[in-house]
């Protein structure tokens, strides 16, 4: 895809969110990652993660993904913009779709953020399992985002936007962090840590042994 | 998490209203059920051992009863009867292999019949309130704090 500097057009989208939370998430995405090997970000959005995590993780190999075309192209732009060789071309996975990881070559990083809340409990899972299926043993799954603990919001703000994804679709909202760890548990995967985020987020780390 | 009226209500009709929904079969998911989360929890607990004596009952009340009927039925519906068996076959053999292996669940995935695509199960899993009734058991059940408090 060409870039803004061969069409005049800059592709690149920005979200708030993750200019606020890139660099803390990076940091600890830094410290449970291999020096190499090959990492997957689903649901890359607007890319401002992925050339964030590729610039402070050179020895890997980043894999960008979104089902959106627009997103990607705002991938590709960041990626061209921030000179950076360490990432692939941005293709179109949707986690939702059960079987998703069966074309993802064994994975040593997978990176989730801000997503589980976006979509439905199935598809939720679906990205889960996935992650599992995806990992290659000794790999790494990081995720993270906002969770509700013991069925509930921690904050007003979570309260709001929770409510307001309700609202807008009944079967999204936030997923209880228990309830992911559970599952992450069933599909096959080890709890390493949940560290907690600014802005009330939490980062769940697992393994596959 | 709010449970679609749609479904639960379809549900209290379930057993009546189908008579090719044996009680039987309901009895068999509850079994098949019980045993599986047991496994989780158990492969949760040896990862995070401070959660010992922290884990909720898993035996099925009457609103997972509820709850059963409405998965049993939806995929009764889209699937026939064959179908309903078939499912439980999976869950049989799912849960046997998941037992057997204890310490290495290598991802425990239970499969829909022939006739329902997994996106389709998951959904009615989810919609009919199984996901639901297990977060409210584990949110009463101070494992959070076990696992919040294990963390950095």
């Amino acid at each position: 895809m060409a870039g803004p500097s061969e069409t005049g057009v800059d592709a690149r989208r920005s979200a708030p969110a993750a200019q606020r939370n890139r660099e803390a998430i990076a940091r600890e995405v830094l410290k449970l990652a291999p020096e190499r090997g090959r990492a997957l970000e689903i649901a890359s959005g607007s890319g401002e993660h992925i050339v964030r995590f590729a610039a402070l993780m050179p020895g890997l190999d980043w894999h960008p993904t979104d089902p959106d075309p627009g997103q990607r192209a705002s991938i590709a732009a960041w990626t061209e913009a921030e000179g950076l060789t360490n990432i692939a071309p941005p293709r179109p996975v949707d986690v939702s779709n059960p079987g998703w990881a069966e074309q993802e070559p064994p994975t040593d990083l997978v990176v989730l953020v801000n997503l589980l809340h976006l979509v439905t409990d199935a598809a939720a899972w679906s990205a889960i399992d996935g992650i599992a299926a995806a990992l290659a043993p000794g790999g790494t799954a990081v995720i993270y985002g906002p969770f509700l603990r013991d069925g509930e919001t921690t904050s007003e703000g979570d309260a709001a936007f929770h409510r307001s994804l309700r609202e807008r679709d009944p079967r999204i909202g936030y997923k209880d962090v228990i309830d992911v760890v559970a599952r992450a548990v069933a599909a096959g995967l080890c709890h390493v840590e949940t560290v907690r985020m600014p802005a009330n987020n939490l980062l769940l780390a697992f393994a596959k042994d | 998490m709010p449970r679609p009226d749609r479904f639960i209500a379809a549900a209290v009709l379930a057993l009546s209203a189908s008579p090719a929904l044996a009680q039987s079969q309901l009895d068999r998911l509850e079994v098949l059920d019980e045993r599986m989360n047991g496994v989780i929890f158990a492969a949760l607990e040896a990862q995070i051992p401070a959660l010992s004596g922290y884990m909720p009952s898993l035996d099925w009340d009457d609103t997972m009863r509820q709850s059963g009927t409405c998965l049993l039925q939806a995929v009764e519906a889209q699937t026939g009867t064959d179908g309903v068996e078939q499912l439980l076959a999976n869950y049989e053999t799912t849960v046997a292999e998941a037992t057997a292996a204890p310490g290495d669940l290598g991802g425990i995935r239970l499969n829909p019949p022939d006739g329902m695509a997994t996106s389709e199960f998951q959904e009615a899993y989810a919609e009919c309130g199984m996901l639901e009734w297990l977060s409210n058991r584990l949110a009463e059940s101070g494992a959070l704090a076990i696992i919040l408090e294990s963390s950095q």
